[in-house]
């Protein structure tokens, strides 16, 4: 399928206003203000994605994901730098930070505090997509894990990586002064539905 | 006191629900995952059900199923991260009162719960 640079702009906007959501509920739940950046919408292929890895650095993250099935399918992360992990779950849970911040141990009620904040925060994205495409997505239960983001896209599957569509944005907790980042990574079969499906939705409100 | 049974895999999310339904006199049971939210629900018969979408071991569409099945009558309200226009047409469809989603707003879920607990209350 050749991609227009329009499509490329379309699922920009998709990713926009699904970004927009999960930005709303981030607002929500932390108190603060996120500041959005335009995502960054690219296709590559394993070998050029590989060599992106390799240059993005060893910056290690708390990083919570999902693969998503149904209509198009792929995973998407929700990642924070680990050391502000524990600000964000303070600032959710209402727990008052303790003297030594970063050095408290990261337990597993603290990872299971932060795979719902991601999940939450995701669903928020992937769902506003789907809405708009009037699709639907069935979803994994939440993992997480703490990896550079090397080691992040390392864990995506196979099946998803033959042409690789990257979705990343950043989103700025402005009070908390933490910034994150929402990864959507899809395979070229899905891509392409995805394409299709935005062309359609275009034909449809141009008629 | 009305008795509201939890199912959500999330402690995290459990402890919010049942702070929030404590403060309002509720008494609460729980479950971490459907298929034993399902057996709480035959054992129990609370009086109103909250469950999670996405969990193990029977998910929340799974549970709407079962208790339809069944031929189970408590009021189910579905809360969830899964905002998509069609996630919630198949919930109120397999039976929920009512769909809402997370994060959890007291505002919303305590007016939900009590018009579920009024006879024949729909959302």
């Amino acid at each position: 399928m050749e991609i227009a640079p329009q499509d490329l702009d379309g699922i920009r906007e998709l990713v926009n206003i699904g970004v927009g959501k999960g930005a709303g509920i981030l607002s929500e739940m932390t108190g603060s203000t996120i500041e959005l950046t335009i995502p960054e919408v690219s296709i590559y292929t394993p070998d050029e994605f590989g060599q992106l890895a390799s240059q993005i650095g060893t910056e290690r993250y708390s990083a919570i994901s999902l693969d998503f099935r149904g209509a198009f399918s792929g995973m998407a992360y929700s990642i924070i730098p680990a050391d502000s992990a524990h600000i964000l779950i303070d600032a959710i849970t209402g727990e008052e930070p303790s003297d030594n911040g970063a050095e408290r141990p990261f337990t597993s009620i603290h990872a299971e505090t932060l795979k719902e904040i991601g999940n939450i925060l995701i669903n928020g994205v992937m769902g506003s997509i789907t809405n708009v495409l009037k699709s639907q997505l069935t979803y994994s239960l939440p993992s997480y894990c703490e990896a550079d983001i090397p080691s992040l896209i390392q864990k995506v599957g196979q099946e998803h990586r033959e042409a690789i569509l990257l979705a990343e944005t950043h989103m700025f907790i402005r009070n908390l002064n933490i910034e994150g980042k929402i990864l959507m990574i899809m395979g070229s079969a899905s891509f392409e539905i995805l394409v299709e499906r935005m062309r359609e939705i275009s034909r449809d409100s141009e008629a | 006191m009305s008795t509201i049974l939890i199912i959500d895999d999330s402690s995290f999310q459990r402890t919010l629900i049942r702070k929030t339904l404590t403060n309002e006199q509720f008494t609460c049971i729980e479950a971490d995952n459907g298929r034993l939210g399902l057996e709480m629900a035959e054992r129990e018969s609370p009086d109103a059900i909250i469950v999670d979408l996405l969990m193990p071991d029977l998910n929340g569409i799974e549970f709407l199923q079962a208790i339809q099945e069944k031929g189970i009558t408590i009021p189910v309200i579905v809360l969830t991260s899964d905002i998509q226009d069609a996630t919630r047409d198949l919930c109120l469809k397999l039976g929920a009162r009512s769909f809402l989603n997370k994060p959890l707003r007291p505002d919303d879920l305590i007016p939900a719960i009590r018009k579920v607990l009024e006879p024949s209350g729909d959302i």
